[in-house]
């Protein structure tokens, strides 16, 4: 067995040997050739061994350069998608304002832009944040509309932005009147999600009819459009009347505001302390 | 050779020359201090050689210094020459046999890499006149640097057997 061991010992050692005579040979050959010959050699050793190493590396090259040519394409697509975003947003925003133009045209009182920036997702009323607040003007009492209709009064403000609430909110109240009768009602809501006209029975008001505000109160201008009565509904005790309304601005899709930079009006009854008091200094 | 006997050896360290023969014209020219490179090539080559013993160390360093041979200006030859002393010198110290120490293994790559640029000085006829100017000014400092790169690798990657030692 150990003869046989060292036997295996001295083939793989003369092995070894050889080897090594062998690629010294080949060596002292190559760097003992003349000149034209090195050349021969190192053009036939890199035109067929080295050939494929090459190819390969030059192949794995241009894929990592295609590689990171495509993550910057995939970034500039993604910064040009953000900017058509914006874009979209830069013309949506100036339909608004073309849509509101004639509107504003016809209001007495300057107005300000805003953005709704959060709201209940879950139903109509209940206190919206406007991005605007007491650096454009707005103040607590100022009514909030869009190019289509009423859309709610402001709470509160703040610097940069300011809370305002819609008037399907459950505790907002809206006097309104029917634009062909001129018959007063209450515009409300219950539960937040419908929106609800309560008037006399004496009063003329019917489905079709559109309603728009009263002015009283002094909060909301007078004529500013609300909604249409769609459904009129008695009352068990026959006293008053209440029907449905649905508002011109559908508070779902509105995104864009405008305040109407009109302080409250002071329209307080002795015996109330509930109403605004803006005209300070009156009372 | 057959699979088992691969199996034997490092596989790894069978793409790892020339990966550190890549790396070697690559990157470490970037590590360059003053003029003076490491030789990553000798480091990842002289481990494997620990590692391998002498017969693979032999053919691998002729297969590299044939590349390097290659591509180089020079004489050719010379890196395989250098290259296969230097892999059949260091295969000796193969550690299923010998166990080499971690500073003396140091002090080996050290050795190596002035062996291997006095042979490739040789090789390529710049006469054996200039060659301990060669040696000190050129190769040393070269191989100092080399031998830190070196100490951090075999750090790293420590002998796998504990034969005896010396």
């Amino acid at each position: 067995m150990l003869i046989l061991r060292w036997l295996a010992d001295q083939a793989l050692r003369g092995r070894e040997l050889i080897s090594l005579a062998l690629t010294l040979g080949l060596g002292l050959w190559i760097s003992a050739s003349p000149a034209h010959v090195q050349k021969k050699w190192r053009t036939a050793w890199t035109g067929t061994i080295l050939y494929p190493v090459q190819s390969v590396i030059g192949r794995m090259q241009v894929r990592w350069s295609l590689e990171n040519e495509l993550t910057d394409q995939r970034r500039a697509n993604a910064r040009l998608v953000a900017a058509n975003a914006r874009l979209s947003e830069v013309a949506r925003i100036r339909e608004d304002l073309q849509e509101f133009e004639p509107v504003r045209n016809r209001l007495e009182y300057a107005v300000v832009g805003a953005r709704v920036v959060t709201r209940d997702p879950l139903r109509l009323g209940g206190i919206w944040i406007l991005d605007a607040g007491t650096e454009s003007g707005v103040g607590e009492g100022m009514a909030v509309i869009s190019s289509e209709g009423l859309v709610g009064r402001i709470l509160s403000s703040s610097p940069g932005h300011s809370q305002m609430q819609t008037i399907a909110d459950p505790d907002c109240r809206v006097s309104v009147l029917s634009a062909r009768s001129r018959s007063p009602g209450i515009l409300h809501s219950a539960d937040g999600a419908g929106v609800f006209v309560e008037f006399s029975v004496t009063s003329d008001i019917r489905a079709g009819d559109s309603l728009v505000t009263w002015g009283a109160g002094g909060i909301f201008p007078r004529g500013l459009p609300v909604g249409q009565v769609v459904e009129v509904r008695k009352m068990p005790a026959n006293v008053l009347r209440n029907a449905r309304v649905v508002p011109f601005q559908d508070p779902w899709t509105v995104r864009d505001v405008f305040v109407i930079l009109r302080p409250p009006e002071l329209r307080v009854l002795p015996d109330s302390s509930i109403y605004f008091q803006a005209t300070r200094g009156r009372t | 050779m057959n699979l088992s006997s691969l199996e034997k050896h490092d596989l790894s360290g069978f793409l790892g020359v020339p990966i550190a023969l890549l790396a070697q014209v690559a990157i470490v020219p970037a590590a360059s201090i003053y003029g003076i490179q490491p030789s990553l090539l000798l480091v990842v080559f002289v481990l494997f050689a620990f590692r391998n013993g002498a017969l693979p160390s032999i053919w691998m360093g002729f297969l590299c210094g044939t590349v390097l041979d290659t591509y180089s200006s020079g004489t050719a030859g010379a890196f395989a020459l250098a290259m296969t002393v230097v892999g059949y010198s260091v295969g000796q110290l193969h550690e299923r046999k010998i166990h080499v120490g971690y500073s003396l293994r140091v002090g080996i790559l050290g050795l190596a890499v002035l062996t291997h640029d006095g042979i490739w000085h040789l090789a390529s006829r710049h006469g054996a006149s200039h060659l301990p100017l060669f040696l000190l000014r050129t190769s040393l400092p070269g191989a100092l640097y080399t031998m830190l790169l070196g100490a951090i690798a075999f750090a790293i990657r420590p002998p796998r057997t504990q034969a005896r030692a010396w």
